[in-house]
């Protein structure tokens, strides 16, 4: 696909989003970042095609470790290659990726598309943002005390150094805004939560919208009529989506990413009063039960061996009578989401499986499946334990609803919304 | 049917209902005693009980054959009902730390009972017995089992007595028409802190409350579920202590903190009140979330069945849950006949009841042992 260089002319630029987006001209290199703690993944897609042009991954970014840090870099029909360099944050990395995107000219963004782990009020759509914007978003940092500020640090780079790129936000809450009040209130006071934007946000919307889009073409239903579960079962976080007419209508999450499902080392749901017994244990130090409940609970807190759910598993084959307990917990509040969201989104066309867990564990797929044909759901065993072509339909031929296996792809899911948001 | 005293402290005030032999609605029931300052007064706790024993007396014509006193929490300790002796008060003792506003004054009043009521038979009756096997994957938090032992932090349900009553009888009428197989019903309990459990036959599977009746739906003043990293943001940019945050999510929140106003579930499900439109909303929304909890647990749906003080709301719950439960299921779920029935007994019914079955078991087995003594 040929792409049209435009650097930092404004005018071409203007001239080149001035156009409706089905006419070719509107092609356009989306470059995408998703900064991980101490990574940062790019692509550069050629867009609307989704042509993968280049990408990669920043690594041991950050302050020394054992091992140099380090970009493996890809560029579309070419054998990867390794850039040692050294990159103390994020934004030494985008310099150095930007680097190396610099060294063919077919390679240039027109725009770029930033994952946001948490959009707040302001960046809850995806949007093209201003520069009076970027200059606030450090306002979103206590939001994501974590994951924001080196990605809003990066943004703010990227519009020094390239002040014509248009940047576009797009946060994991993004997918999450159409969660109605019934389910995105809390039961507070209504002055209290309105002074602190107190409400479920909802997060891993990036990466449900993606498995959702691919599960309604997969099965040939119009997205607008598309009901289902999705189920984004990561190493480290997990949460399900309750999906109508292809709209996001909850998701396990809440205001924080504490809420709802076990996951490796977070908690999940607690009664409140728990919380506030551990507050008083704590002598009211907020940090250390935040450091509790984020670290130190989830599958590692009830295993005391492993945050990974396969580790568990493993170990209560082995008779463990702890891990064992463990792993049925984890499973447990699953199944009892996702019956919750079966009966929320009614007849649901699809449950779906995605990310590491969803889409490497059969047993994790086959236990929350079990015994719910009261929902028209029935897996079917060997399906199931032989997944080898992505996306895969495991459901039995008598399941009313589809089980769908799909690789997510956060990646081109942001590039996909950065490039409707500019182009409407 | 026996005559029967029952007594239900709460936390600064003290109810009861007189049950006269062969009726069962109650001869006598008087509610809001204040005794907050007779609570750790002994004698003062006498004198109102005494006073309870004259009522007795006047609408019985004799001293009550039984007394049922209902309490909220027996931790792991107490699952069925229990006569009262100087080894159960000393379990009760043993548990104050884990109630340590309810429980005190339960074994004061306890105590004062056996003495002013001496020789009558004294049984404990607790919200929580039911829910004391609760499947372990369904008790446990994702917390460190350490943790999770040393602060004794489980899940029980806080309404057991009302499901425990109303899954009974669902499974008599059941049983009446043949049907044997273990009903799997969703209980839906009505009161302030409503509480919805899965029951299979008579064992429940999983409760909406959590190691206190905080968890869960929200109820008429109390939050319901919470996320815990908004709790701590709250302690964090409010600089609110454990007190001040409980105070905020028991006392001010839930119906009270969405409308506004105080509400009850009664106004709620009956009012057309538009600035009650989305509190109803809410709750109805939180309420179908655990239904459907429920029927993963159950991996089907037999009966459901509405208790509890506002149980004649299930008449407008009923038919809204029913619908999305059978046609959103595409009709796979199929309740028996009607999809919901509604359980009236008042809780003072149904402690009476349990206390009457717990003499019976008593008498019998004292006779037993008579008889083999012979």
């Amino acid at each position: 696909m040929p792409a049209t260089k435009i650097g930092t002319d404004n005018n071409l630029l203007r001239k080149l989003l001035s156009v409706p987006f089905w006419e070719k001209e509107n092609a356009m290199n989306v470059l995408t970042f998703n900064c991980g703690s101490s990574s940062l993944k790019y692509r550069l897609y050629g867009m609307p095609e989704e042509i993968e042009l280049a990408g990669g991954e920043a690594q041991r970014v950050g302050p020394k470790t054992t091992e140099p840090a380090r970009i493996i870099h890809r560029v579309k029909g070419r054998s990867e290659e390794v850039v040692f360099v050294e990159m103390r944050n994020h934004n030494e990395a985008f310099e150095q990726v930007m680097k190396l995107l610099a060294r063919e000219k077919e390679l240039q963004p027109q725009v770029a598309g930033h994952r946001l782990v948490h959009g707040g009020e302001r960046l809850q759509n995806v949007t093209v943002m201003n520069p009076q914007m970027i200059a606030a978003l450090p306002e979103l940092n206590a939001l994501a005390p974590i994951h924001n500020p080196p990605i809003v640090a990066l943004i703010q780079a990227c519009q020094a150094r390239y002040p014509a790129l248009p940047q576009v936000g797009v946060s994991d809450t993004a997918f999450h805004a159409t969660i109605p009040p019934r389910a995105r209130t809390y039961a507070l006071p209504r002055a209290l939560s309105e002074e602190l934007g107190l409400h479920k946000y909802g997060f891993h919307g990036i990466s449900h919208q993606y498995v959702v889009t691919e599960a309604a073409k997969f099965l040939k239903l119009p997205l607008d009529k598309f009901n289902a579960v999705s189920c984004h079962l990561g190493s480290g976080g997990a949460s399900l989506c309750a999906v109508s007419g292809g709209k996001s209508v909850d998701n396990t999450f809440g205001y924080s990413p504490l809420q709802g499902l076990v996951m490796s080392t977070r908690c999940g749901d607690l009664d409140p009063a728990v919380t506030l017994q551990l507050l008083a244990r704590a002598n009211g130090e907020s940090a250390a039960v935040e450091n509790l409940l984020n670290r130190k609970s989830g599958v590692l807190g009830l295993s005391g061996l492993s945050a990974d759910i396969r580790d568990v598993l493993g170990g209560a084959d082995g008779g463990s009578k702890q891990l064992n307990t463990a792993a049925q917990i984890y499973l447990w509040r699953m199944r009892k989401y996702l019956g919750a969201y079966l009966a929320v989104v009614g007849n649901a066309d699809a449950v779906i499986f995605t990310d590491t867990i969803g889409e490497l564990v059969p047993r994790v797929r086959a236990a929350v499946c079990a015994n719910l044909e009261c929902f028209g759901l029935k897996i079917d065993e060997n399906l199931n334990n032989h997944v080898t072509k992505y996306p895969a339909d495991i459901a039995a031929a008598g399941s009313a609803a589809r089980i769908l296996v799909i690789l997510t792809n956060e990646e081109l899911s942001i590039a996909r919304s950065t490039y409707a948001a500019l182009a409407a | 049917m026996n005559d029967i005293l029952i007594l239900r402290p709460g936390r600064s005030k003290l109810s009861y209902a007189c049950f006269v032999a062969g009726n069962r609605e109650p001869a006598l029931t008087v509610s809001g005693i204040d005794c907050r300052s007779a609570q750790n007064d002994q004698a003062a706790l006498k004198t109102i009980l005494a006073e309870i024993r004259e009522n007795f007396r006047k609408v019985a014509g004799v001293m009550p054959a039984a007394i049922g006193v209902r309490g909220t929490f027996g931790g792991t300790l107490f699952s069925q009902p229990t006569r009262v002796n100087a080894k159960v008060i000393a379990n009760l003792k043993h548990l104050m730390p884990q109630a340590p506003l309810h429980l005190p004054p339960l074994v004061n009043l306890v105590e004062a009972c056996t003495e002013c009521f001496s020789g009558t038979p004294v049984v404990l009756v607790f919200e929580t017995a039911f829910f004391v096997n609760l499947p372990a994957k369904e008790q446990l938090y994702a917390l460190e089992p350490g943790l999770s032992a040393s602060l004794e932090l489980r899940r029980f349900g806080y309404h057991g007595l009302f499901h425990e009553a109303a899954c009974l009888w669902v499974v008599r009428e059941r049983l009446a028409k043949g049907l044997e197989e273990p009903a799997r019903i969703l209980s839906v309990c009505l009161e302030p802190r409503p509480e919805i459990t899965a029951v299979l036959g008579r064992r429940p599977l999983m409760v909406t409350s959590g190691a206190t009746p905080l968890e869960g739906l929200p109820g008429e003043t109390n939050c319901g579920e919470m996320d815990p990293g908004l709790l701590l943001l709250l302690a964090k940019q409010k600089n609110w202590g454990p007190e001040e945050l409980n105070l905020l999510l028991t006392q001010k929140s839930g119906l009270l903190g969405l409308a506004g106003r105080p509400v009850t579930f009664a106004e709620l499900f009956k009012s057309a009140s538009p600035d009650l439109a989305e509190a109803r909303e809410i709750v109805l929304y939180h309420m179908l979330c655990a239904c459907g909890a429920g029927l993963a647990a159950l991996g089907g749906l037999d009966e459901i069945v509405f208790c509890g003080r506002y149980a004649a709301a299930g008449e407008t719950v009923g038919p809204w849950l029913a619908d999305r439960l059978i046609q959103g299921t595409r009709n796979l779920v199929r309740p028996s006949e009607k999809p919901w029935r509604i359980f009236k007994d008042s809780l003072m019914r149904i402690v009476a009841d349990a206390t009457e079955a717990k003499d019976e078991k008593i008498k019998t087995a004292a006779k037993k042992k008579k008889a083999s003594g012979d």
